[in-house]
């Protein structure tokens, strides 16, 4: 018997919801075999998932294994449907481009490479420079890359004050208006990324997520 | 034939042993197991070592005994244990407070093994020595550094910079006088008459968190009162990193964290002083650990350099400075030095309990862990020592815990889960008022026991909380944030396990330093996975060892040494910085013994 083409949606949904990242892959190729278009499936199956891997994660059920296993078993359903896109001569629309780093002074990375994962995995093209990034790197890299979005992580009281220079860069060369700026990391607050000029302010990883779409949805930050 | 029968008596045993003929009675009586105090390292001029001689034919005295019978008057059945040498067979008295060991067993805490003693020598920093000096001696500086230097027969001798206190300004009436030696190489001071009963030495351990403080008096190798204080800096910045934003923000800031420091140090000194009997100015010598942020600010260096990666100190260790420089109200002679730091978030207080625990010069492999809000790890392997420091978070000190408390009376320190409910006890037996590092520890050990807990860290319930005693609950939030401080930790063992190409199975033994008081129970720390499954014999608790580190290093030379050569062994390493830290940090997040299973094919 021919299973049915929920059944395939359904079982990649549960396959990233539960983080399954060498599942993932086969069976979004299982759903397109079934003759499913790639589209589809994106929307019913991979981005409900993504959704709801972030509300068990707000929920406090899920921690950060789990969230990362169900950002990635995302990106391995994502690559082979993109292909799949690609090769139909369709491509999805991106969320928005992201330029994504730790501040100058700090190596701490998880942190950012969570936001980094969780943007990827909504539908965001992420160019991520790692750690202890020097502020005018973020400037020039967002130029280049013709950018939406600068994102500054700092997890030191010490270092934060790194992503105020970067926004002050930016208004000093004109720029401001270009890219929307977004600030996280653990002593970072609403009212700190208020004060240097951020246009948003993430607290979580999946509340990066909503950020970015509220700041691309010309809708402003969360303190707007 | 060769050899001499002896009997000593200590205390209230009897010890036979047997000497090679000629052989010093010191040198017998700590290979018979009776180690004593050798205050001027056996020289002969302190006349401190004095033993009574029971019964058997006395040996001919040496001419450093001669010269100190004169000057003591002490009968002739008392010797100088440093001196004399054996060729007869002697029953020999040792007075109690000449033995080395009573002092290894109050010092050495209540966690550390019996075994660990650490005070291998009895060497303190300052040292007095009565002196007889000429008109001569004392008419010019250069000859009375000299008469002294030969008079104590040590290699070197200079004296302190401060103008004021040269020996000459001694009315040179008198004739007795009292040399008042730093570390056998500085001459602090001359006092007039004998004052060589009064040497203090003072042990600090500057914490982020709390200052503690003992006085040590150091011509008896005992300490004579402690006590602590909470940092008054908090005012300024709860964590050091806050400290260090805080310092940098304006100039004068480093100067209002240092003043709030001393004021601690100063009010600490007068409470123990006056505890004690004692004055102040009787103190010579401060040892000060603390980590490397509190050790700047102490001696007034930048702290910029510590607040961003990657994280250098300025300094390592530093030649000793006197007491009034840092504004330290002492003996005005009085010298101050640190224990060295070892990395930028390694600092004095690892450096001194690593010392304490006597790991430097051990052979084997031995972990160190500190656990605070910045957890340091130091792994030795062989002659080298890795060591790294890792953001904990201040979860196990009991802040940012909806239920969490510093470890004071009414803190729940244990649980057991029995008979379906815990059953917990409080520090002091006090009323329960919340729960400390070590009962939080408990309390997530005993949930994945009774079944609360998955190892993922959710709470299985369909309840979003766990109740532990009436009015308190542990939150799933809760339990997120030990979740991460355990990782950090976990990970950071790991990583430096890896880094030495070690596998925990090869550990001689684990040293548990930090904020567990005397109550956190091994198998639970092992069953929440924190530590490797070692057996329990390899777990050593040692209680403030910053604190015991700083008072050995103020009372034994070989420690000092030992101090010297700790930052040429150290290699630091920066975890975050290695290539597998994401993996690892996510993998120790799990609850539970799997961790440390070997999963390598």
């Amino acid at each position: 018997m021919k299973p049915e083409p929920n059944n395939h949606l359904q079982a990649l949904s549960q396959a990233i919801v539960q983080g399954l990242v060498d599942e993932a892959g086969p069976l979004a190729e299982k759903a397109l075999a079934a003759g499913l278009p790639p589209l589809q499936v994106i929307e019913q199956a991979c981005v409900p998932a993504i959704e709801e891997v972030g509300r068990l994660w707000e929920a406090g059920d899920y921690f950060l294994p789990e969230l990362i296993a169900g950002a990635e078993a995302m990106k391995a359903a994502m690559t082979v449907l993109q292909e799949a896109l690609k090769s139909s001569g369709q491509s999805l629309k991106s969320a928005g481009r992201v330029v994504i780093g730790t501040v100058e002074g700090d190596i701490h990375d998880i942190g950012k490479n969570l936001v980094a994962s969780m943007l990827r995995a909504s539908g965001f093209e992420v160019i991520d420079l790692g750690a202890d990034v020097k502020v005018e790197r973020f400037v020039e890299t967002a130029e280049r890359e013709k950018a939406d979005i600068i994102a500054l992580s700092a997890l030191l009281t010490t270092t934060m004050l790194n992503q105020k220079r970067v926004v002050e860069l930016l208004v000093s060369l004109g720029l401001k208006d270009k890219f929307k700026v977004m600030v996280g990391g653990a002593p970072v607050t609403e009212k700190f990324a208020r004060e240097i000029g951020a246009d948003g302010y993430g607290e979580s990883a999946v509340q990066a997520v909503s950020v970015a779409r509220n700041l691309l949805a010309g809708r402003g930050g969360n303190h707007d | 034939m060769n050899k001499v029968k002896l009997k000593f008596l200590a205390g209230a045993k009897i010890i036979k042993a047997e000497a090679s003929r000629g052989q010093t009675l010191s040198r017998v009586l700590f290979r018979a197991g009776l180690p004593i105090k050798l205050y001027c390292q056996g020289r002969g001029i302190c006349g401190r070592c004095l033993v009574e001689i029971k019964s058997g034919r006395l040996p001919e005295e040496t001419e450093a005994e001669k010269k100190l019978r004169l000057e003591r008057r002490f009968p002739p059945c008392f010797r100088l244990a440093c001196q004399l040498r054996l060729h007869q067979p002697l029953t020999v008295r040792i007075p109690d407070d000449l033995l080395l060991l009573p002092e290894i067993k109050s010092l050495a805490g209540r966690f550390i093994g019996k075994d660990q003693t650490w005070l291998r020598d009895y060497n303190p920093l300052v040292k007095k020595y009565v002196l007889q000096l000429s008109r001569e001696d004392l008419s010019e500086e250069e000859r009375l550094v000299s008469a002294i230097k030969s008079g104590l027969g040590l290699k070197q001798l200079a004296l302190t910079p401060d103008a004021e206190h040269k020996p000459k300004s001694v009315g040179a009436s008198r004739r007795q006088f009292t040399a008042v030696i730093y570390d056998d190489r500085l001459l602090l001071h001359l006092e007039g008459g004998r004052t060589d009963d009064r040497i203090l030495g003072l042990a600090l351990d500057l914490g982020t968190t709390t200052v503690s403080a003992r006085l040590l008096d150091l011509v008896q190798g005992k300490p004579l009162a402690s006590a602590s204080v909470a940092n008054p800096q908090a005012a300024f910045g709860a964590d050091l990193i806050s400290r260090i934003a805080f310092a940098i923000e304006r100039p004068g800031n480093l100067k209002r964290l240092r003043r709030a420091a001393l004021k601690s140090i100063a009010q600490l000194t007068e409470v123990l002083a006056r505890e004690a009997g004692v004055k102040t100015r009787w103190v010579y010598a401060v040892c000060l650990a603390g980590n490397a942020v509190m050790n700047h600010i102490f001696l007034n260096q930048p702290v910029d350099s510590l607040g961003r990666a990657p994280f250098r100190p300025a300094f390592l260790s530093h030649e000793p400075v006197p007491a009034s420089e840092i504004g330290l109200r002492l003996n005005p002679q009085a010298m101050v030095f640190t224990s060295p730091n070892l990395g930028g978030f390694v600092g004095g207080d690892i450096s001194s309990g690593l010392l304490y625990t006597g790991l430097p010069d051990k052979p084997g492999n031995y972990l160190y862990v500190d656990l605070g809000t910045n957890g340091e790890i130091a792994l030795k392997k062989g002659k080298k020592i890795l060591v790294a420091s890792t953001a904990a978070g201040p979860a196990f000190e009991g802040s940012g815990i909806s239920c969490g408390q510093p470890a004071l009376p009414g803190a729940i320190e244990y649980v057991k889960w029995s008979e379906g409910r815990f059953k917990y006890r409080t520090i002091g037996r006090k009323k329960l008022s919340g729960l400390c590092g070590s009962g939080l520890l408990s309390v997530l050990a005993e949930s994945l026991r009774a079944g609360w807990l998955l190892p993922s860290g959710r709470i299985t319930t369909g309840r979003s909380e766990i109740p532990v005693a009436p009015g308190l609950t542990l939150s799933q939030l809760d339990i997120r944030k030990l979740q991460l401080a355990l990782a950090a930790i976990k990970s950071g063992t790991r990583l430096l396990l890896g880094t030495a190409g070690l596998d925990w199975t090869e550990l001689d033994g684990l040293y548990l330093a930090g904020v567990f008081g005397s109550s956190v129970d091994p198998a639970q720390c092992i069953a929440v996975g924190l530590l490797p499954p070692l057996p329990r014999r390899k777990i050593i608790f040692t209680g403030n060892a910053s604190l015991a580190g700083a008072e050995m290093l103020l009372l034994s030379g070989e420690a000092r040494k030992s101090a010297a050569r700790l930052p040429l062994k150290v290699q630091h390493v920066s975890l975050a910085e290695q290539e597998n830290f994401q993996g690892e940090f996510l993998k120790a997040l799990s609850l539970g013994r799997r961790y440390w299973r070997k999963n390598d094919v």
